[in-house]
């Protein structure tokens, strides 16, 4: 049976042991990066972001006290490195960049890429708190008491912000033409006409 | 578009980002890192106490004998059975550094 994050987090704790603290890296990594990926818009970023949430996490590991769980613990750090920063960097005016040089890239990518790309504008029209927590709900799934550990806001609000963050969305995505959608169409008329 | 298709979509992107980040040696690289201040200390100590131990050995034998005689004293009763079983003081002055040692051995590897 595969020890629990909290059994891990004891023996991390307790006997120093950094295998156990790599089982929890090698356990919460991807899906963390993943979240921090889609809240800042920039996979370099959000891995420094990640780093820097571990590295956190490993000194002050003494500091969790097994209130809630270990991940809501982690992404809570990670969130907070998000938005420090956030603060120093303007992160949604890189958020918008990284955008536009996602739109640049080659037709066969952004058919790939398909209604993620569309999904991702959305998401960047988004506020910091309604990203955070409709990406931490719906998409990492996190229960809502998780989320409002994680992002250090009251449960009510969490679910006030999920619930605008879908109903921006849905908005969005039903209302505007997909540029992809144009592109492709775009692409397939020169074909017709040559 | 209902809600719940736009957490579907939601998951569906975060599923393929999380699978896509799964085999990549950032794990690797940040564990790398976490123990570069352990590696660091244990240059420092490796180093310390090799130089203590190049010390030791060269005054091995003026240590031993100076510790020998003092020995010999603390238990004058214990002398006879100790020169019967064949024990020198010299003897038991090499197995108190030797216990010295191991003690530190065990120190040194609760610490790394």
């Amino acid at each position: 049976m595969e020890p629990t994050d909290i059994d891990l987090v004891t023996l991390a704790k307790a006997a120093q042991d950094e295998r156990a603290f790599a089982t929890l890296v090698r356990r919460h990594q991807a899906r963390l990066r993943a979240f921090l990926t889609r809240l800042c818009g920039e996979a370099s970023l959000a891995d420094d972001i990640a780093q820097e949430a571990f590295l956190k996490a490993h000194a002050g590991l003494s500091g969790f006290k097994g209130g809630g769980s270990f991940r809501s613990w982690l992404y809570a750090i990670a969130y907070r490195e998000f938005l420090q920063d956030a603060r120093k960097a303007k992160a949604a005016a890189r958020l918008e960049d990284a955008l536009k040089d996602e739109a640049q890239t080659s037709n066969s990518d952004m058919l790939h890429a398909g209604m993620s790309l569309d999904l991702r504008r959305a998401l960047g029209e988004l506020d910091e708190m309604e990203r955070a927590s409709i990406l931490l709900c719906d998409a990492a799934g996190f229960s809502h008491t998780e989320a409002a550990s994680a992002l250090s806001a009251p449960l009510g609000s969490i679910k006030t912000y999920v619930a605008r963050a879908r109903e921006k969305m849905r908005a969005k995505l039903s209302a505007e033409p997909s540029p992809d959608a144009a592109c492709q169409q775009t692409a397939k008329g020169t074909h017709y006409a040559v | 578009m209902p809600s719940d298709h736009i957490a579907d979509l939601l998951k569906d992107d975060f599923d393929e980002l999380t699978r896509a980040r799964e085999c990549d040696r950032f794990a690797e690289r940040l564990l790398y890192k976490l123990g570069a201040k352990r590696r660091a200390r244990l240059g420092v100590v490796t180093f310390a106490g090799g130089l203590g131990a190049a010390f030791a050995a060269s005054q091995f034998t003026s240590v031993v004998s100076a510790l020998a005689p003092a020995l010999a004293e603390s238990a004058p009763e214990m002398a006879p059975e100790l020169a019967m079983a064949g024990v020198s003081p010299q003897f038991l002055a090499i197995l108190m550094l030797a216990g010295a040692l191991a003690a530190t051995a065990l120190v040194l590897r609760q610490d790394f």
